[in-house]
């Protein structure tokens, strides 16, 4: 055993202490990325200290979508979102970047399209104000964390205004992954965001004979109609408490959970028709999101339980117009 | 002996980019803490007690922060008092000279202090070498009890024959600076004051492995944070340390004979004689922190050591506690704030742990996440601060103390209950029974002090 020499000792521990100051922060990055709350709490940081800035496009780029632009009107585009950030495996590559978002925010602004919400449309088709020219509708599933973080600074930045589809239970869970009531209502009295029921707590699926089905779709085993009926009609109206009691309004718009509304994915020809009308009583409009290679506009003439929202991919802004612009080829004028 | 280990801490302008650094990332930690204040909040309806113990330590570790910040030791303003300084001996061969040496030069004036060291029937050499100093130094006065009878016996037998105003304690592993005594007595020019406490170093933080690293970070915070925010408090110190503390002989004497005798659950009080001291003069007199007045204190080098230390300091913090908390609220309401949550948290904290592992276990992996990141956060801030007072590169060792904290001194607590009528040290074999002192038995060597009778005594 050596003699202990403590100036070599005191050196030592002086490299080894700044050494340890860069080492100290690996605990924080794991969590920061390793972990949900961890990410969210990063990603919060994130936007409070350099909140994402709308992409100034270039005067060709404006000039581009300018020229590309759909041009309708009393008709509404409805796109779909889930998630903003950088995706973690459980939403399926649903997740866009901010950056991407932000562009398509950017694109829609610059090729002159207006921002609607669910409560607008559903006014303007059930015979109150008309939508503005070129309208379209952002709108978000399940009411995640991330996707209000994200997308609320850049919509604030464009003007815009989205709408947010709430899976009313999920709100009152304290999960990280979805935002929480006193979010939601600060986030909706600023007028960004419009809160609509994607159910209370039906964005699931069950087992059955057929295979495992959305249970809005689907009568559970040993279900009867009747107790099928009185489920759904016991759920929305848990969504609409909910969200009247949280946010201070009754909902008019609802969006299929998976986007199933009963035309597949059931276990009994009924259910179409009995989920229909149990959607009815209670919402002026509803969404699907079936048959995306032929989507088309939706004008007051769709049938307001069936219209369908375009479920926006990891696009450029110029191929967003185009998918628009198909759609309203496929519209039926006026 | 003195002097034996240098510190090359950074100096000059690197020291400044360091101090820095360390605020800075303190700062950014603070402002995650702030972020997450929501997650925690949300958490108080999910699980309450978790969320509810996270906000307490928060608020707590901040609190006592904010609090030190506006300590100020007492400047040393030429006030002079009698001085004795008391030093219990048992087994201290190896030291007690270096000890004995560093009480009789100090920087105070000769005329006014009295030297008593008592050796409490050590087995050892530990007398032979008082006599030796002694004979070095001759205004020493040399007390050996004649057998052992525990170290609260040997301290009793010196205050009962000192005749300072000021009763100076200094454990024989440790040593105090030059000048501490005359920074140790500043604080009592204030007649309120009735004991004051140093700060301690540890003596061997480089030469004693990771463990005395790890405590030298600990004691710094625990003394320049906890000890500082008590002061701050009206002078509620609730532990006045062993290694370096005094106490106005007034303030002492009343309680001298209860304490020396203290009996808890009809066994002999044997350790936490400092905390046991201190909660009896701190209901009538303040007791003050002096971040000054410094002494070096040898803190054990092996796990096992420092774990029996450890329960040991735990026990007599649950004897101690029952009398504090029944007086403190009456002292300060702020002080008493603090003091009750110390006592409440390591009640709750090994429930808290068990809580966040057993949600892993059912697949919640989040809480013990949130449990082992918060601690970090905490355990951190408490280093940085370490960092930007001594640049010397330790620092990092008080996350290791944490991690310890986490891992097993939580659980002392209840361990402690458990065993508390096992009055045995564990570190080493005294007396465990009280016994009064037989005078027959003492062989005292005077202070041979020409300048000193025992005219001079105020008894």
């Amino acid at each position: 055993m050596t003699a202990f020499n403590p100036v070599r000792a005191s050196w030592r521990q002086l490299v080894a202490g700044l050494a340890a100051l860069p080492l100290s922060l690996g605990p924080f990055v794991v969590y920061a990325n390793l972990t949900p709350e961890g990410r969210l709490l990063r990603d919060r940081v994130h936007v409070a200290v350099v909140p994402p800035d709308l992409p100034v496009l270039s005067d060709e780029e404006t000039a581009a979508a300018l020229a590309h632009a759909p041009r309708y009107t009393d008709a509404v585009m409805p796109l779909v979102y889930h998630g903003i950030g950088e995706g973690d495996g459980t939403d399926g590559g649903l997740a866009l970047s901010p950056e991407r978002f932000g562009e398509h925010v950017a694109t829609l602004e610059a090729a002159g399209m207006s921002f609607v919400t669910a409560a607008e449309v559903a006014a303007a088709f059930d015979g109150g104000p008309k939508l503005p020219p070129n309208a379209v509708m952002v709108s978000f599933d399940d009411g995640r964390a991330d996707a209000m973080l994200w997308a609320t600074p850049l919509l604030e930045a464009a003007g815009a205004r989205a709408t947010m589809f709430v899976i009313t239970d999920s709100a009152g869970s304290h999960s990280v992954y979805y935002e929480s009531w006193p979010r939601l209502r600060a986030l909706a009295k600023d007028g960004t965001w419009d809160l609509e029921s994607h159910t209370a707590a039906s964005h699931v699926t069950q087992p059955t004979a057929a295979g495992e089905l959305p249970v809005l779709t689907s009568r559970g085993p040993g279900e009867s109609p009747a107790e099928y009926r009185a489920r759904v009609s016991d759920d929305l109206d848990r969504a609409s408490d909910a969200l009247l009691d949280h946010a201070g309004r009754t909902p008019v718009a609802f969006a299929y959970p998976f986007g199933a509304h009963g035309a597949d994915r059931h276990n009994d020809p009924d259910i179409e028709a009995l989920l229909a009308r149990a959607v009815g009583a209670r919402y002026r409009i509803a969404f699907h999101q079936d048959d995306q290679e032929h989507m088309a506009l939706a004008t007051p003439d769709s049938p307001p339980l069936g219209l369908r929202r375009l479920t926006v991919g990891d696009w450029t802004g110029p191929e967003l117009l185009a998918r628009i612009v198909a759609a309203q080829q496929r519209t039926a004028g006026p | 002996m003195t002097g034996e280990i240098p510190e090359s801490g950074v100096r000059g302008a690197g020291r400044v980019v360091i101090q820095a650094i360390a605020i800075v990332y303190a700062a950014v930690i603070l402002v995650f803490v702030w972020m997450s204040r929501e997650m925690t909040f949300t958490g108080l309806t999910d699980d309450p007690i978790f969320a509810g113990y996270s906000l307490a330590v928060l608020c707590y570790v901040m609190g006592r922060f904010v609090v030190s910040g506006f300590y100020r030791p007492t400047p040393d303003t030429g006030y002079r008092p009698t001085v004795t300084i008391i030093v219990p001996a048992f087994d201290e061969a190896e030291g007690i000279i270096g000890t004995i040496e560093s009480c009789v030069t100090i920087d105070y004036p000769s005329d006014l202090v009295e030297v008593i060291v008592v050796n409490d029937g050590s087995t050892d050499d530990t007398w032979a070498n008082i006599v030796e100093a002694k004979a070095r130094w001759p205004r020493v006065y040399a007390v050996d009890l004649g057998r052992n009878y525990g170290k609260r016996g040997a301290m009793a037998e010196g205050m009962r024959r000192a005749t300072g105003e000021i009763f100076v304690f200094v454990d024989s592993d440790s040593y105090l600076d030059a000048d501490a005594v005359a920074h140790l007595v500043a604080p009592f020019a204030d007649r309120r004051v009735g004991a004051v406490v140093g700060h301690a170093d540890v003596r061997n933080r480089l030469s004693g492995g990771w463990l005395g690293r790890m405590q030298q970070v600990r004691y710094y915070s625990a003394f320049r944070i906890i000890k500082a925010t008590e002061s701050v408090l009206s002078g509620t110190v609730i532990c006045a340390s062993g290694c370096c503390a005094a106490y106005r002989a007034e303030a002492v004497r009343p309680h001298l004979h209860e304490w020396e005798f203290q009996t808890f659950l009809g066994r002999p009080a044997t350790f936490g004689d400092d905390r046991a001291l201190t909660s009896r003069v701190l209901q009538d007199w303040r007791v003050m922190y002096q971040s000054t007045a410094i002494a070096e204190t040898v803190a054990p080098d092996r796990l096992r050591m420092f774990l029996r230390q450890q329960l040991r300091w735990k026990k007599s913090w649950l004897r101690e506690n029952i009398f504090v908390v029944l007086y403190i609220w009456r002292k300060n309401p702020v002080a008493a704030a603090f003091t009750y949550a110390s006592v409440a948290f390591p009640f709750f904290a090994p429930w808290v742990v068990l809580h966040a592992l057993a949600n892993a276990v059912n697949g919640n992996i989040s809480t013990l996440w949130f449990y082992a990141i918060g601690s970090y956060a905490m355990a951190l801030l408490y280093s940085l601060y370490y960092l930007v007072r001594r640049p010397n590169g330790l620092w990092h060792h008080g996350m290791t103390f944490v991690a310890l904290y986490m891992g097993v001194l939580v659980f002392q607590t209840y361990w402690g209950i458990v065993t508390m009528r096992d009055t045995r040290w564990g570190t080493r074999d005294s007396s465990v029974d009280h016994t009064a002192i037989d005078p027959d038995l003492i062989n005292a060597l005077l202070p041979a002090d020409a300048h000193r009778g025992t005219g001079a005594r105020v008894r």
